[in-house]
C-alpha cells in the first residue's frame, strides 16, 4: 500500500542498507579467517568480556535499587509522588555526556580514590536506567490487582509469603523484561564508557569506534560492529518476547487503589524513607553536584563558566554557544522529521496492510541498534556518494533514532481510536485521506507532540552517531563540545564542560518533565 | 405522507432498498447466507435476530464496510457493486452514537455536508433546522463529552440524516440507553421518519423496539432471513418455532391434528385453527399470553394449568405454570383482580381464534 511505501523506503535507505553495509564490509575482502582471527584475539575477548561483565553488574545493581522505588511509586500515594517519578525520569532523557560529567566531577572531588574504578561507570548506569525499572516494574506494579495479596492474607500467608508465592511470581515476566532492558542499554553504552571508562576500560561499542576513527582499521571495526549487532538483534527478541508476555499478563487487569503512606503505617514510611534515599544519592546529588560546580569559580561562585561558552578556544572549533545552537537547530530537524515519517508510518503500521506488521518491526530497529553502529553503517554506506560530507547526515540520523519514540507515542493512541469513528466518516462521505485527515489526525495529535518532544530531546544528547558523521565546525554539536571539554585537563575547561552541560541538560530535563507530566500513568517506558 | 404498500410484499420505488442473495462471509463461517430483501421508498424495515444471526454484518454490508461473497444491492435504483463507502449516499446511526470526540455538536452534524461541500451559510442553516427537528435547538457549540446518552444518540441521528442520504441505517441505536429513554427515543425516531418520508433499516435484538418502530420485520437466524412481515402478521403468524420463541411467545404446545383438521392439545379440542393445512398430522400451536386466562373461563375451550409463581408487572398479575396432563409450560398474563396461590389448579380459557398452529 502507499503508505507503507514512504515510510518503508526511508528506513530501507537510512537503517538496512547502512546495517547491511557493514556486515558486508565485515566479511568482504577479509573473509572469515579474518573474521576468527579479529574475534581470536585476547584483546578482542577482554573488551567482550568486560562489555558483558560490566553490564551484568549495571543491571543487578539497578534493579535491586530500582525495585525499593517501583514498589513505592506503586503502591503508595503521598504528596509529591508526581515529583519522584518525574525525578526517576529524566535521567533517562538526559544525554549521557551531561551525565558523565557530572559523575566525573562528582567522583573527582568526592571520592578521587574511586575516580579511576569502575564505580563511576556503575553509578552513571544505574543514575540512567533507575527509570526503566521503575516505569516498567512500578507501573504494572500498580496495575496488578491487589485482591490476590487480599486473598492470600485471607487464606494465612505472611506478608513474606504473599511476596514469595504471590507478588514474584506474577512480576517475574516484568522483571526479566525490564532486566534485559537495562542489559541491553549498558551492553551498548558508549559516552559513559569514553569519558568514565579511563584506560583498560573498552566496551565493543568504544572499540568500534577506536578501530574506525582512530585507526581507521574499518575492517575491525565491521566485525566488531557484527558481533555487537548479533547480540543486541539477540537481546531484542528476547526483550520482545517479554513485552508480549507482559502485555498479556496485563490483560483484564484491575486497578487497585493505592494507600496513602499514613495508612500504610510504620512499614509505609520505611519503604518511603529508603526510595526517597536512594532516589537522593543516585540521582539527586550528581545533578546538585553538576550544577554546584559548574558555578564555582576558583573558590567561590559566579556565572564565568557561563560566560565562557560564548568564547572561542583552540579545543573547540566553535563556540560552546554556537554549538549548542547547531543542536537546537538539529534537534529541530530531527523531531519535525522523525514525527512526520513517524506517524505516516504509525498509520501505516495500523493501517491493516499485510506489510504492517514487517514495517512495524523495521521502525523498532534504530531503538536496538547501538548508535554507534548506526554511525558507523552511514560512513561505511554514504561514503559511495561521498554523502557522508552532507551537513544533513547528523539531524537525519538523529531523526531515525527518535522514529521509535514517534511510534511508540502514535500507534497506541492510533489503536485506541474506535474503528466506527471512520466508519462514521466514511458513511458520511469521507474518503480515506479525508478520514486521516479529519479524524485521525485530531485525536493524535497530542501524541504525536509527544513523540516530537521526545526526539528532540534524543537529538539535542546523541552522540554515538554523531561523534561518526560530525565533520566539526557547522556540525559541531553540543554534547561533541562536552566530551571533549572534559576529557581536557584544567579547571576552566572543566567548569565550561559542567555549564554547556547544565544548558543541555536543563533543556532536555523541561521537554521530558513537560512529557511526563502531561502523559500520567502509563505502563510503557516510553 | 405518502406511503408505500404496508403489505408483505412492498413495491421497490426508485428511491428504496433492494438486496439479493447477499451473502458475506468470515473465513468459511457465512455470517449472512444468501439473504433477499427489499426496502420501499419511505418506509422502514427492522432486521431482528439474537446477537450472532448477521444482522450488523448484512447493515455493514449494505455499507460497504465488508465485502459481499455473492449477490447484489441496489440502493435508489443503482448498484452499490464497486462504489465506495463515501459514495454510497447512506447514513448510518451506530449503537454509543460514535460521535467524533473532537467535535462540537454542530460540527458533527455538519461533518457529512462539509464532505459534500456544501456552503458554509447553507450548512450551517441545515445544522439549527436538523438540531431543532431532534429536539436540541441550541446545542451548537456544546462538547460531545458533555452530552447525556439521550442526547449524543440525537446528535447522532441528526448527523446521519444531515446530508438527505438516501437510506439511513440504525444499528442497535438505542441499546445503551435505559428503559424509559429507549421508548421514548423510539416514538420520537418513528415519528421523525414518518415526517421525513425517510428510508430506513433499522437493526435491532429487540423484537420490541423493532415492532415499535418498524412499518415491517425481518426475522434473520443463524444468517438466514427466517420471515418478513407487519408486526402484527409476524406476531400471530410466526413462520417456525425460532420466530415464535424468539418473537416472545412462552406458550409453545405440542399438538395433534384430528378428523376435520380439529385440534387437540392435551386432550382438549381447539377446533380448527389458523394455519391448519389439509395434509397436516401434529404440530405446535403458539398460543399469545392474552390468549389465554381467567376472564375467559366458561366462555370456550379450557385447559387446566397448576400455578407455579405468580409475578406482577404493568398493573397486571403474571401467572406461570405447567399444563396438567402434558408437563409443558404455561404464561399467562391474568386478566384479573385477585391472583391464584401458587400451587392451586385453575382451569383457563382458550381465545382459539387467537392461536396459530404450525405444522412440523
Amino acid at each position: 500500500m502507499s503508505l507503507v511505501a514512504g515510510p518503508a523506503a526511508f528506513l530501507a535507505v537510512l537503517v538496512v542498507w547502512p546495517l547491511v553495509a557493514v556486515l558486508v564490509r565485515s566479511f568482504e575482502g577479509v573473509g572469515p579467517g579474518r573474521v576468527a582471527e579479529v574475534l581470536g584475539r585476547g584483546s578482542v575477548r577482554s573488551v567482550v568480556a568486560f562489555t558483558v561483565g560490566q553490564a551484568l553488574l549495571s543491571t543487578m545493581l539497578t534493579l535491586a535499587l530500582g525495585l525499593p522505588v517501583a514498589r513505592v511509586v506503586a503502591r503508595y500515594r503521598f504528596p509529591g509522588v508526581r515529583v519522584l517519578r518525574a525525578l526517576v525520569v529524566v535521567p533517562f532523557v538526559l544525554p549521557t555526556v551531561v551525565v558523565a560529567a557530572a559523575f566525573a566531577t562528582l567522583f573527582e572531588r568526592y571520592a578521587p580514590g574511586w575516580r579511576d574504578t569502575l564505580v563511576p561507570v556503575l553509578a552513571a548506569h544505574v543514575f540512567f536506567n533507575l527509570a526503566v525499572v521503575v516505569r516498567v516494574v512500578g507501573g504494572y506494579w500498580a496495575g496488578a490487582d491487589r485482591r490476590l495479596d487480599e486473598a492470600a492474607q485471607v487464606l494465612g500467608a505472611g506478608p513474606w509469603q504473599v511476596f514469595r508465592s504471590v507478588t514474584v511470581p506474577r512480576l517475574g515476566p516484568v522483571l526479566a523484561g525490564s532486566a534485559v532492558l537495562v542489559f541491553l542499554f549498558t551492553f551498548t553504552s558508549f559516552g559513559i564508557i569514553r569519558i568514565l571508562g579511563g584506560p583498560g576500560r573498552a566496551t565493543l561499542e568504544t572499540e568500534i569506534f577506536r578501530y574506525a576513527v582512530n585507526r581507521t582499521e574499518f575492517d575491525v571495526a565491521a566485525v566488531l560492529a557484527a558481533l555487537q549487532l548479533v547480540v543486541v538483534l539477540g537481546l531484542a527478541t528476547v526483550s520482545a518476547a517479554f513485552q508480549r508476555r507482559i502485555s498479556r499478563a496485563q490483560r483484564g487487569r484491575v486497578r487497585p487503589s493505592a494507600r496513602t503512606v499514613a495508612e500504610g503505617g510504620w512499614p509505609a514510611r520505611l519503604w518511603l524513607a529508603g526510595a526517597l534515599a536512594i532516589v537522593g544519592v543516585v540521582i539527586v546529588v550528581p545533578i546538585v553536584v553538576l550544577g554546584q560546580s559548574s558555578l564555582r569559580v576558583g573558590d567561590g561562585y559566579g556565572f564565568d563558566n557561563y560566560r565562557r561558552l560564548f568564547t572561542t578556544g583552540d579545543l573547540l572549533p566553535v563556540s560552546a554557544a554556537r554549538a549548542l545552537a547547531t543542536s537546537l537547530q538539529y534537534a529541530l530537524v530531527a523531531a519535525v522529521v522523525a514525527s512526520v515519517v513517524g506517524v505516516v508510518a504509525a498509520m501505516a503500521v495500523t493501517g491493516g496492510s499485510a506489510l504492517a506488521r514487517p514495517l512495524e518491526v523495521l521502525t523498532l530497529v534504530p531503538l536496538g541498534v547501538s548508535a554507534v553502529t548506526l554511525g558507523f553503517g552511514y560512513l561505511v554506506a554514504f561514503a559511495v556518494f561521498d554523502l557522508r560530507r552532507s551537513v544533513w547526515l547528523v539531524p537525519v540520523s538523529h531523526a531515525v533514532i527518535g522514529l521509535p519514540f514517534v511510534l511508540a507515542a502514535v500507534v497506541p493512541a492510533l489503536r485506541s481510536i474506535d474503528p466506527r469513528l471512520r466508519e462514521a466518516a466514511a458513511t458520511l462521505g469521507a474518503g480515506g485521506w479525508t478520514v486521516r485527515r479529519l479524524v485521525d489526525w485530531p485525536l493524535v495529535r497530542g501524541a504525536a507532540v509527544t513523540g516530537a518532544g521526545f526526539s528532540a530531546a534524543v537529538s539535542l544528547g546523541e552522540f554515538g552517531a554523531t561523534s561518526f558523521l560530525s565533520r566539526g565546525g557547522d556540525s559541531f554539536t553540543a554534547p561533541l563540545a562536552v566530551a571533549r571539554l572534559v576529557s581536557q585537563p584544567g579547571a576552566a575547561l572543566r567548569g565550561q564542560a559542567l555549564a554547556l552541560s547544565m544548558v543541555i541538560g536543563l533543556v532536555v530535563a523541561v521537554v521530558a518533565a513537560l512529557i511526563e507530566w502531561r502523559r500520567g500513568d502509563r505502563v510503557s517506558l516510553l | 405522507m405518502s406511503r408505500a404498500g404496508r403489505s408483505g410484499q412492498a413495491e421497490t420505488g426508485a428511491a428504496g432498498l433492494s438486496i439479493r442473495d447477499v451473502t458475506v462471509a468470515f473465513g468459511s463461517v457465512r455470517a449472512v447466507d444468501g439473504v433477499s430483501l427489499e426496502v420501499a421508498a419511505g418506509e422502514t424495515l427492522a432486521v431482528v435476530g439474537p446477537s450472532g444471526s448477521g444482522k450488523s454484518t448484512l447493515l455493514r454490508a449494505i455499507a460497504g464496510l465488508e465485502p459481499l461473497v455473492a449477490g447484489e444491492i441496489r440502493a435508489g435504483g443503482r448498484s452499490l457493486a464497486g462504489v465506495p463507502v463515501p459514495e454510497r449516499d447512506l447514513g448510518l446511526m451506530f449503537q454509543d452514537h460514535a460521535l467524533f470526540p473532537h467535535l462540537d455538536v454542530a460540527a458533527n452534524v455538519a461533518f457529512g455536508l462539509r464532505m459534500k461541500r456544501w456552503p458554509a451559510d447553507r450548512q450551517r442553516a441545515r445544522v439549527v433546522a436538523l438540531l431543532e427537528l431532534v429536539g436540541l435547538a441550541g446545542f451548537e457549540r456544546r462538547a460531545v463529552h458533555e452530552l447525556s446518552g439521550g442526547e449524543a444518540q440525537r446528535v447522532a441521528l441528526a448527523r446521519a440524516l444531515a446530508p438527505e442520504p438516501a437510506l439511513l441505517m440504525l444499528d442497535e441505536p438505542f441499546g445503551s440507553l435505559d428503559r424509559v429513554l429507549r421508548e421514548q427515543l423510539t416514538e420520537e425516531v418513528r415519528r421523525l421518519l414518518r415526517e421525513l418520508g425517510q428510508t430506513a433499516l433499522h437493526v435491532t435484538h429487540d423484537q420490541a423496539e423493532a415492532f415499535a418502530l418498524a412499518d415491517r420485520v425481518a426475522v434473520l437466524a443463524a444468517g438466514r432471513l427466517v420471515q418478513v412481515g407487519e408486526p402484527a402478521e409476524l406476531w400471530h403468524r410466526p413462520a417456525t418455532r425460532f420466530v415464535a420463541e424468539f418473537l416472545g411467545h412462552p406458550n409453545r404446545w405440542p399438538a395433534t391434528v384430528g378428523e376435520g383438521g380439529r385440534v387437540t392439545v392435551a386432550g382438549l379440542d381447539l377446533g380448527s385453527l389458523a394455519g391448519v393445512g389439509a395434509e397436516s398430522a401434529g404440530g405446535t400451536v403458539v398460543v399469545p399470553v392474552t390468549a389465554v386466562g381467567p376472564s375467559r373461563s366458561g366462555t370456550g375451550p379450557t385447559v387446566d394449568v397448576e400455578v407455579g409463581s405468580v409475578g406482577f408487572n404493568q398493573g397486571r398479575y403474571r401467572v406461570t405454570g405447567r399444563l396438567v396432563g402434558v408437563d409443558e409450560s404455561v404464561d399467562v398474563v391474568w386478566e384479573a383482580d385477585e391472583a391464584p396461590a401458587v400451587g392451586e389448579r385453575v382451569a383457563l380459557g382458550v381465545r382459539a381464534d387467537q392461536v396459530w398452529f404450525m405444522a412440523d
